[in-house]
């Protein structure tokens, strides 16, 4: 049932919001040039069918909901598998968007290896030594790679970081 | 032609760095096809950004072999975890799993190794007798005849997935729409920018396929639990002696045929002409009741055709410039960065780069035999690697790849973006590969539109009603209704089936 209603929230989203980008594109600057056929023609053929298809998409989760005959009373409620899978790919996605905010500030070398130490906790991993020793082998690894064997560039923060980076790469 | 191939010849015995490359995608590519999961799109996907350092030879040659070696790669996870590395290899598992049960797992993988690379082989000489004279013939291609393939394109590979066809149409609009973004290409307009000076370019296509496969994987995976079954890692390939090889030949041959135009297909990949290829398998066979319980045919008939497939999907690619599957889409990101655009005229233009790449995949093909024999227990270890491990590793190899690109912190943000909506997607199970075949699409179905539009003086009936054109968007719409046909079908089997009915 949860699925069912995050399939009908999903298009209803999507057709508002199809709607929404065909406003938008109706607003775009237009060229006399090209008048049948100008820089709003694809878009609102591609937002415009979407929002059909949205809308149907949302009219039948509505009737299935219906035809299942369940209600929406316990549609939230979780199971422990449920929240334990919900938990770790929340945990895994803050974690990430953690990690892009420090591959910035901290450079490469320690937001790498503390983002893999720290994402070995939230996909769990028991041996200590191991998730240690991966994470500062592989960032060794990347570091020589990249820099090396590729000559590409990679970040080396701000401020005091830059500087420690910087002995490195 | 002989003087192409010679060209192709020269490069590659004047580069030898490029048969390292080749042996190192073919691993790469097996290592990636045999964890669940991981997929070969994720392992062409990872690779497009160091593509960078090499000319565009090496680098197509380095996906090519990727793409070859993951196609057989699936299969060493199906016979021994009975969980295919890769949806292709889906079928291997039926009749793979119970003969590796049986204590010949060694000779399970030797049968599926040694389909691979016939089919494999039989592919690639497909590719390379058929993409000359195809894009011979589409030289004569103007504006509408490529916006009717587009639209095939995207139609065909919504329909025939599987799932919802109204999901694959959404996801595949998502994907054109997404492609709209930046300045116009005819007007120069502005479109959905919202005064953002990083969107005028667009939204990059490398790091929203990075995205959309290898984050948006990584992400789907954490949410799963540990698998507890268990991996068979003691094993040894034994190649099929001769006479089981001419007991599987009209198989592999019938197979291997099958995939080859099926691989060719807009949308129908190599999981369907595996699925076929099985099916006419059974059909065929003198002892059908055998099959499931670990017959070789059962192995040879899916290996060969998936395999095959692959030299089948690029022919639309390098004759066309129109992915017909996920990982040629994949791959045409990672030509576009090279500036090359696959089409007609690159066989013309570019014929060193083509040639080479027909000789690599043959090659290629043949390596993955030599390194597959004495490799097989390897790469099964592979699979005992805990994902706590590869996965925040998989997590830094996109964030690096995709910095490493322009130096772009913005490129890494759309990545991430990317990541989040391709793992919604997945999670609504709204196919990913419509989304970005929409997403590669876009751009050529737009332009070729609006220019046929305007060569055609606005008018419609001209635009559609040219031979090819028309055939085309006739078969785009018989592909729906094949679809829509095959999901009620579905829908009436479930709902008269007595679980359904109770």
């Amino acid at each position: 049932m949860a699925h069912r209603l995050l399939d009908l929230a999903f298009a209803v989203f999507l057709c508002g919001l199809s709607i929404f980008l065909w406003v938008v594109a109706d607003g775009f600057p237009e060229s006399r040039r090209f008048a049948q056929a100008d820089a709003d023609y694809w878009p609102k053929i591609i937002f415009g069918t979407m929002a059909l298809i949205a809308a149907i998409l949302a009219i039948r989760s509505v009737r299935d909901m219906r035809r299942s005959g369940l209600s929406a009373a316990g549609a939230f409620t979780m199971s422990p598998d449920f929240r334990n899978s919900a938990l770790r790919i929340g945990g895994m996605g803050a974690l990430v968007l953690v990690y892009f905010v420090a591959f910035q500030h901290l450079g490469f070398i320690l937001a790498t290896f503390a983002f893999l130490v720290l994402a070995s906790f939230v996909l769990p991993y028991r041996n200590n030594l191991t998730r240690v020793l991966f994470a500062a082998g592989f960032t060794a690894v990347l570091v020589l790679f990249f820099t090396q064997a590729l000559e590409l560039p990679l970040p080396r923060g701000t401020g005091i970081f830059y500087d420690l980076n910087v002995l490195f790469y | 032609m002989l003087e192409a191939y010679g060209s192709a010849l020269a490069y590659l015995f004047g580069n030898p760095s490029s048969f390292l490359l080749i042996i190192f995608s073919v691993i790469w590519g097996i290592a990636f096809g045999s964890v669940p999961g991981l997929t070969g799109i994720v392992g062409v996907a990872l690779l497009i950004p160091f593509t960078f350092v090499f000319d565009p030879t090496a680098g197509l040659l380095l996906l090519s072999g990727v793409y070859v070696g993951s196609t057989f790669g699936g299969s060493i996870s199906a016979i021994l975890f009975n969980t295919p590395g890769s949806p292709e290899a889906a079928c291997t598992a039926l009749d793979g799993y119970p003969m590796a049960k049986k204590g010949q797992a060694g000779k399970a993988l030797g049968i599926a190794l040694a389909s691979s690379a016939i089919g494999g082989i039989f592919g690639t000489i497909v590719l390379m007798l058929l993409a000359p004279p195809m894009a011979q013939f589409a030289l004569n291609f103007g504006p509408a005849e490529y916006f009717a393939l587009a639209v095939l394109g995207i139609t065909a590979i919504s329909a025939i997935g599987g799932g919802s066809i109204l999901k694959g149409l959404v996801a595949g609009l998502l994907g054109l729409g997404i492609a709209t973004v930046g300045l116009d290409p005819i007007t120069g307009t502005e479109r959905y920018t919202f005064g953002n000076l990083s969107l005028l370019t667009g939204i990059s296509f490398v790091p929203a396929i990075i995205g959309t496969f290898a984050l948006a994987e990584v992400l789907q995976r954490a949410g799963e639990k540990t698998s507890t079954a268990e991996v068979i890692t003691d094993v040894s390939t034994k190649l099929p002696s001769m006479k089981e090889f001419m007991e599987t030949r009209f198989t592999l041959l019938r197979s291997s045929s099958i995939g080859a135009v099926i691989g060719a297909l807009p949308g129908v990949g190599a999981t369907t002409a595996a699925f076929i290829s099985y099916s006419e398998a059974v059909r065929w066979s003198k002892r059908p009741q055998d099959f499931g319980t670990g017959v070789a045919e059962g192995i040879a008939a899916p290996e060969s055709a998936n395999n095959s497939a692959v030299g089948g999907s690029m022919i639309p690619l390098l004759a066309l410039g129109i992915p017909g599957s996920a990982t040629t889409a994949v791959m045409l990101g990672g030509l576009t960065i090279h500036g090359i655009i696959p089409g007609p005229l690159l066989m013309e233009t570019n014929t060193q780069l083509v040639y080479t790449v027909f000789i690599g995949m043959f090659i290629a093909n043949i390596l993955m035999l030599i390194f597959g024999i004495r490799a097989a227990r390897y790469f099964a270890l592979v699979l005992k690697a805990p994902y706590a491990l590869v996965g925040p590793a998989i997590v830094v190899l996109c964030m690096t790849g995709v910095y490493a690109l322009n130096s772009n912190i913005v490129d890494v943000g759309v990545m991430l973006a990317m990541g989040a909506f391709g793992f919604l997607l997945r999670k609504l199970r709204y196919p990913i590969a419509s989304f970005v075949i929409g997403l590669v699409l876009g751009p050529i179905a737009e332009r070729s539109l609006r220019q046929g539009l305007v060569i055609s003086d606005y008018d419609y009936w001209d635009f559609v009603s040219r031979p090819i054109t028309a055939v085309l968007l006739i078969a785009s719409l018989l592909s729906l209704i094949y679809g829509f046909y095959g999901q009620w079908k579905r829908h009436r089997q479930d709902r008269g089936s007595p679980a359904a009915t109770g």
